[in-house]
This record gives C-alpha cells, sequence and structure tokens, in this order.
C-alpha cells in the first residue's frame, strides 16, 4: 500500500515539473516574442507571470518535503526526490532570466535601433527546445539523452558570439546605441545561461539512473555563475 | 495428436485382455493339472492293487521266498513307475532300481501306512511325486507285506507350454485388432471432434472464412451445426464492426484536427496523426502516459482539468518553438466514456498567416491608392485656388494629375489584371514556340531602357535549346517585369543577364542582375501582392508586378522562384515545361 501512494506521488510530482518546466519554456519564448515585437503589454505579462513558476515551484518543493516526511523514499526514489528539488530551482532561475528579459524589453521598447531579432529568436527556440528535451530525458531517465543535449550548448554559444560581435560593431559605428546594445547583450546573456542551466538539468537525469554526481562540461561556467542573484 | 489418442484407446483395452488371458490361463491349468492327477491317482492305485492280488496269490502258493528286487525290477519296467516291495513291517524286501534312494527314509512309508484305508491302500501326493501302496493279503485276510507304486514328478506332470504359447498368440491377436478398431473409431469419432477445434482456433484467431467443418451424422452433428451458425453469425458481426472501426479510424488517421482522449486519471487513451504532428510524439509512445507527459503545455494542462469538472472549454493558444496557433476544445464525456474527456485541436496556424496577408493587402491598396489620390486633391486644391489664372502653371499642374490618374488607372488594372488571373479567367493563347524566341522580344523592348540606366543587358541563349509550349504575349510581360524590377534595383554600371537553359524535360529561363539583393527575411514574401522589400526604392512600382508573374508561370504549369546575396545581386528564375 504504501508503495502504492510513493509511486503515485512521485508520478504527479513529475507531472507539476513538467508543468513547471512548460511554464518557463512559455516564459521564455513570450519574453522573447514580446522583445521582436517590442509589445509591452506582452512583456508585463510576462514579468508578472514569474510570480506564479515562483509559487509553483514552492508548491513542489513543500510536496517533495512531505513525501519525505511521510514515506521515507531510499534509494532510487531518494535520488528521484532529490533531484526534482535541485531541478525546480534550476527552472525557477530559468524563469527569472524569462523575467530578466521582460524587464529589459520595458526599457527599450520605444527605442527603433535595429537589432539581430532573429538571431536572438533561433537562440531562445534553441534553448527552449534544450529545455524541452532534457526535461523528457528527466522523466523518462534516458541518461543517453542526458549526455547529449549539453553538447548542443556550443551552438547556443555560437550564437552569442556572433550576436556580440554585431553589437560591438554596431556599437563603434554608431556611439548612440551603446545604451541599447548593451541592453540587447543582457538578454542574450539571459538565454546563454538558461541553456547553461539545463546542463545542470541532465547531470539530475544522470544521477538518478547512476547515483554519480558529476560535471558534463563546465566549459563557460566560470565567468557566468557570478550572476546568478 | 491422433497417434495418442489411438494408443489411448488400446492400451486400457489390451492391458484388461492380458489380465483376463493371464487370469484365464491360471484357472485352466490349475484344473487341467488337477484333473490329470485324479486320473494318475485312481490308475496307480487301481496298479497297486493289482499287483498286491498277485502277490497274495503267489505267495499262498509259493511260501514267500521271492527275490524282490528282480521281481519289483521287472514290474517296474513293465509300468514306467518304481516299484517297492515292503514286509508288514514296512521295512523294504525289494525294489526297483528307482525307488531305492527315493524311499530310503522312510518317511513317507510310514506315512502312507499310518493312512492305510480298511480296503487295505494308501495314496500320497507329495514332492515325490504320486505314490500309493496296497496291502498283500493272504487267504485268511492275514497282512503279509505291501506293495508300493511311485510315479515321480516328471513323469505324470502335464506340459502347458503349449497352452502359454496359444494364449499369447490370442493377446496378440486381439490387441492388433483393438488396434485397427481404434482407428475406425478415431476416424469416426475423434477426427471430427479435431476439425471442429481446429476450426474453434481460427476463430479465435478472427478468421470466419473457409472453415473446415466435418460431415457427421451423430451426437456430434447438433455441435457442428451449433458452431457453424457461430461462425456465421461472428463473422458477420464483426465484419460489421471491423468495417465500422475502419471508417472511424480513416476519420480519425485522415481528419486535420488532433483529436486526443484522455481517461479519468488522466492517462493519454488515443492521439490521432495530426494530433501526434502537433506535440511530435508518436501514439505507441503517448498511450498510457499521462496527459502532461505528452502535451507539455501547461495552458493545456489548465484546459483539461477545467474540462474534467464537466464544462466544455475553449481556448486560442500559440504554442511550441514551432509557433502552432491552436484553437483548443475540450469536451468532457459524458456517456460512452464516463469521466474521460475529448480534447479537439484545430491547427489555425495557416489561417492565421492567410488573415495576416489579407489585412496587410487592404491596407496596402488603401495606402496605394490614397497616395496620388492625396496628390490629385492638392492639385486640383490649388487650381481651384487660384492657378486656373495662370495657365502655364495650370497645364503643368493638369499634366501632373493625368501622370498621378495614369498610374491609378494602371495600377487598377494590374489589379484586375491579377484578379482575373487568380480566379483562372484569363485565356492563353498558347503555341510552341522556341524557348529563345519568348526571351528575344522582352530583351529588344527592355534594351534601351537598360541602357538609358547606365546597365549593360547581356542577352545569351543557346538557340539549340527545345520548342516550349506556352503563351509568348504572357511571357513576354513575365520577362519585362523581371527586367524592369532588375533595372530599378541595379546602380549604373551594373548588369543585367538574359537567359535560358534546359534541365531534364524543363527549360528553366533566369534575369540575373549585380543589384542590391534581397534580404532573406524579404525573400518568401516577395512574391505577395504589393509587398515592397526596399519601399523607398521600390515607391514607384505598384507592387504587383511580380505577383502577377507568379501567376502567370503557374498559369504555364511552371514555377518561379529567387535566389539572392545582399549587395552582389538576384536571380530571377521560371521554369517552363517542354513541349
Amino acid at each position: 500500500m504504501p508503495r502504492q501512494t510513493l509511486d503515485r506521488e512521485i508520478h504527479h510530482l513529475q507531472d507539476e515539473v513538467l508543468l513547471l518546466g512548460s511554464m518557463v519554456e512559455q516564459a521564455m519564448l513570450n519574453a522573447i516574442d514580446a522583445l521582436k515585437r517590442r509589445d509591452i503589454a506582452e512583456a508585463h505579462r510576462v514579468y508578472n507571470e514569474d510570480e506564479l513558476i515562483n509559487e509553483k515551484r514552492y508548491a513542489i518543493e513543500n510536496r517533495v518535503l512531505i513525501v519525505f516526511a511521510t514515506q521515507q523514499p531510499i534509494a532510487h526514489d531518494l535520488r528521484l526526490l532529490a533531484a526534482i528539488l535541485e531541478v525546480i530551482t534550476e527552472l525557477e532561475r530559468m524563469g527569472d532570466y524569462a523575467k530578466g528579459i521582460a524587464k529589459i524589453v520595458r526599457f527599450i521598447h520605444e527605442d527603433v535601433f535595429p537589432f539581430p531579432a532573429h538571431e536572438i529568436s533561433r537562440m531562445g527556440d534553441l534553448a527552449v527546445s534544450m529545455l524541452h528535451r532534457s526535461l523528457s530525458a528527466f522523466i523518462n531517465e534516458d541518461v543517453n539523452m542526458a549526455y547529449r543535449i549539453p553538447q548542443e550548448d556550443d551552438m547556443v554559444d555560437e550564437l552569442y558570439n556572433q550576436i556580440y560581435r554585431k553589437n560591438v560593431a554596431a556599437m563603434i559605428a554608431n556611439p548612440e546605441i551603446i545604451d541599447h546594445s548593451n541592453y540587447i547583450m543582457w538578454i542574450v546573456h539571459n538565454i546563454e545561461r538558461m541553456a547553461d542551466r539545463v546542463t545542470n538539468i541532465c547531470e539530475r537525469t544522470i544521477f538518478i539512473t547512476t547515483g554519480e554526481l558529476l560535471e558534463i562540461d563546465a566549459s563557460d561556467d566560470e565567468w557566468a555563475d557570478e550572476d546568478d542573484e | 495428436m491422433q497417434r495418442r489418442i489411438r494408443w489411448r484407446i488400446v492400451l486400457p483395452y489390451l492391458i484388461f485382455l492380458v489380465v483376463v488371458v493371464v487370469i484365464f490361463s491360471i484357472l485352466t491349468f490349475n484344473h487341467l493339472r488337477q484333473l490329470d492327477e485324479n486320473r494318475w491317482q485312481s490308475q496307480i492305485i487301481v496298479a497297486a492293487k493289482l499287483l498286491a492280488s498277485e502277490m497274495s496269490n503267489d505267495t499262498e502258493a509259493n511260501g514267500g521266498n521271492f527275490f524282490f528286487t528282480d521281481l519289483a525290477q521287472q514290474k517296474s519296467d513293465i509300468l514306467g513307475m518304481n516299484v517297492v516291495y515292503l514286509n508288514q513291517d514296512g521295512e523294504i524286501l525289494g525294489s526297483s532300481s528307482g525307488g531305492v534312494q527315493q524311499f530310503s527314509d522312510q518317511e513317507t512309508i510310514e506315512e502312507l501306512l499310518g493312512n492305510l484305508q480298511p480296503t487295505g491302500q494308501a495314496f500320497l501326493s507329495n514332492d515325490q511325486g504320486l505314490t500309493a501302496v496296497a496291502a498283500i493279503q493272504g487267504s485268511t485276510n492275514q497282512n503279509l507285506g505291501y506293495v508300493l507304486l511311485n510315479a515321480p514328478q516328471d513323469m505324470y506332470q502335464l506340459d502347458l507350454t503349449r497352452l502359454a504359447w496359444h494364449a499369447a498368440a490370442i493377446v496378440l491377436v486381439s490387441g492388433f485388432g483393438m488396434f485397427l478398431l481404434a482407428g475406425i473409431i478415431q476416424d469416426t469419432s475423434i477426427i471430427p471432434i479435431e476439425k471442429l477445434t481446429i476450426a474453434a482456433q481460427q476463430m479465435t484467431k478472427g478468421n470466419f472464412e473457409n472453415l473446415e467443418f466435418p460431415d457427421t451424422r451423430d451426437e456430434l452433428r447438433e455441435l457442428n451445426q451449433a458452431l457453424q451458425a457461430m461462425a456465421h453469425q461472428l463473422g458477420i458481426q464483426i465484419n460489421a464492426l471491423t468495417s465500422e472501426r475502419a471508417k472511424l479510424s480513416t476519420v480519425l488517421n485522415q481528419m486535420a484536427d488532433g483529436v486526443m482522449i484522455i481517461d479519468p486519471s488522466g492517462r493519454v487513451q488515443l492521439l490521432n496523426p495530426a494530433a501526434e504532428r502537433i506535440f511530435q510524439m508518436r501514439e505507441k509512445n503517448a498511450l498510457g502516459r499521462s496527459v502532461v507527459e505528452v502535451v507539455r503545455y501547461h495552458q493545456l494542462v489548465d484546459l483539461w482539468r477545467e474540462t474534467t469538472r464537466g464544462k466544455r472549454q475553449s481556448t486560442m493558444l500559440e504554442i511550441g518553438p514551432q509557433h502552432h496557433f491552436l484553437q483548443v476544445v475540450g469536451i468532457p464525456l459524458k456517456t460512452t466514456l464516463s469521466g474521460s474527456t475529448l480534447i479537439l485541436f484545430q491547427d489555425l496556424t495557416q489561417l492565421r498567416r492567410l488573415e495576416t496577408v489579407r489585412r496587410d493587402f487592404i491596407s496596402n491598396v488603401s495606402h496605394e491608392l490614397r497616395t496620388p489620390l492625396a496628390s490629385l486633391k492638392a492639385l486640383a486644391e490649388t487650381l481651384q485656388e487660384g492657378a486656373l489664372d495662370d495657365p502655364p502653371a495650370a497645364i503643368r499642374f493638369l499634366l501632373r494629375m493625368e501622370t498621378e490618374i495614369d498610374n491609378l488607372t494602371q495600377m487598377v488594372n494590374e489589379l484586375l489584371e491579377l484578379s482575373r488571373i487568380e480566379s483562372g479567367k484569363v485565356p492563353l493563347s498558347f503555341q510552341r514556340i522556341q524557348a529563345c524566341s519568348l526571351l528575344r522580344p522582352a530583351y529588344e523592348r527592355m534594351i534601351l531602357q537598360a541602357e538609358r540606366a547606365g546597365l549593360e543587358m547581356i542577352f545569351d541563349c543557346p538557340p539549340e535549346l527545345p520548342v516550349v509550349f506556352a503563351d509568348p504575349n504572357r511571357i513576354t510581360q513575365v520577362l519585362i517585369n523581371l527586367i524592369h524590377n532588375a533595372i530599378k534595383f541595379t546602380a549604373p554600371g551594373g548588369k543585367i543577364t538574359l537567359s535560358a537553359y534546359q534541365e531534364a524535360d524543363r527549360i528553366i529561363f533566369f534575369v540575373r542582375d549585380t543589384g542590391v539583393g534581397i534580404a532573406k527575411k524579404d525573400m518568401g514574401r516577395i512574391f505577395e501582392r504589393f509587398y515592397k522589400a526596399d519601399r523607398a526604392r521600390a515607391g514607384g512600382g505598384t507592387g504587383l508586378g511580380l505577383s502577377i508573374s507568379r501567376h502567370m508561370v503557374e498559369a504555364h504549369g511552371g514555377f518561379i522562384w529567387v535566389e539572392s546575396e545582399p549587395d552582389l545581386g538576384s536571380t530571377f528564375y521560371f521554369v517552363l515545361p517542354v513541349a
């Protein structure tokens, strides 16, 4: 009987993690959409809906703690629940990145300067797709997939560098847009950080099945970690 | 199967038969033995008595002086038995050779003499065989001695081997007969049952046609008929169900809308191909999974949760990196699949795009009409406000008005033309014409304009190209449109190439310039009505030229496309099939 209760609880929690993930994915896509269309109302919505993401994260955390207290899970279940705690933290942070982008859109929506909308949008789609699949891997405990996804981070980094160089060139050509370009760099940086955090979810996926905590490719984590408020 | 049943019938009977024959044989043997022994008994007693009576006469006459051993041997030779003569006390007087050692122990003799009947005889059957004693009596009935006759066992025992062989032969023959009979029983009873079994198995597998039923006239007949009737009925019903199912699944598989059924516990029960495409998950992977795992979209999950409370829900959503724009309807299933939820997804992405095109078109038309109308209005007002009094100025204004009206007329004409082509009402006068002869008129009509714009125009058409089937006037119009654009977007000193080549059974015509090129984001849209990639530069045109060209080429069964590199130039291609 208790075993069934635990299974049901775990399944419910996994569903909730997916829902939280979907909220984060949508927030990120909507934030970038707001940027592209300079849509201040959309940006406002994304900014405010971050509260829902935070609430959901705390609700899940509470529920996990209750399961710990009442079911005393061991082995695989324990690892899974611990990993869920970690993953929801990552998701909440990603939600904050979306919120950060929305905040910047509020500053710059009246600017008329061109910006690499196409590249940003591609970067966002890539990061969201990585998150989406990493959560699939997490739920299905697909270790192979969990190893593969972080490798796509290189593409995101490549786009980041492209946009960075374009922005620098634009700033040199026209000092008027330095402010604007800086804001754009912040946005792009947020997306890049989000993709990095996907790696952490993949590490947790590997942890659930193998019990090993390993760092999959820490190549670009050193300088970026400081800005995690 | 067949062998086993045959043996199952034969074996018990065979065992029964063997037991019966063996018991019968044993009883018969014993009985025969008994009969034989009785016969021997009476004979041996009679013989002993005869010998005794012979002795009594001789003893009377002879005074009892005999060579008993010789006598015994002599009698033994005649009778084939052991013969022993005893005195009154039972001591051996003489014996045939076989009897000496047999009766030396006296035990049998004492037992026999103890059992002596009043008539003077005794009989014993033991392991020494059959033995009889008769008293030798004198004339006054005094006892003179005894005669003992003994037949050893091997002498009288019956040989029953032949009888045993007969019994074995009976068992064998009847066993074989039984085996044959079992075969007949099997053919008439077991095989029909087997056939029925096979038919039933076939039915389980869903095969209701070409079943083989046995031909029986016994107790199986009714079962047989019932089974046949059942197969027939089931076949009809299953066919009906299958075709019903096939219809439904065809509808589900072919419909453009996504369909998903979710059971009360939140697991996906059905996902049609359209829904598979939307959520990028095969049905077999989705079945039994929770709705969250399959749709991965919180607003959809919210809609599902609302629907489970029993009210129909509907909403518009844009989901995923593919930006599917969906109309989602959640319907609680009450009667058929109680507690389940049906969710319908209508993909409106395409519709929304068309909506955008339509909105753009109206705003474009209004905009394009407003500009010349506004300047007409301004010119007319200027004339009213006194310019009429200045004839040279008035004439200039009127000329400007005429130009604006010409522009308007041209645009309205082009719009009409476009709508006529789009609705397929433009008659095309097709004829067989050499590919280069299609290019030549356009070249000749535009060469002057190109030179005036400081451009070099090259005509490069391999004369060996085959004949195509086309309306030369319309194709010339297409080419003039393309060359016109090339002139407009190419800086002086540039180059325009007009050429064609063959690829398989089609001719590809192209107009290449060294102009400003087209940005990637515009490439997909430049064939739309009124679309102008660069408004400042294209200001003069109506924005309809490429749209008309596209329709014209498509009316010829070909297609048109563009390749371009910003700042390096563009090439417009169109294809016509070889005649």
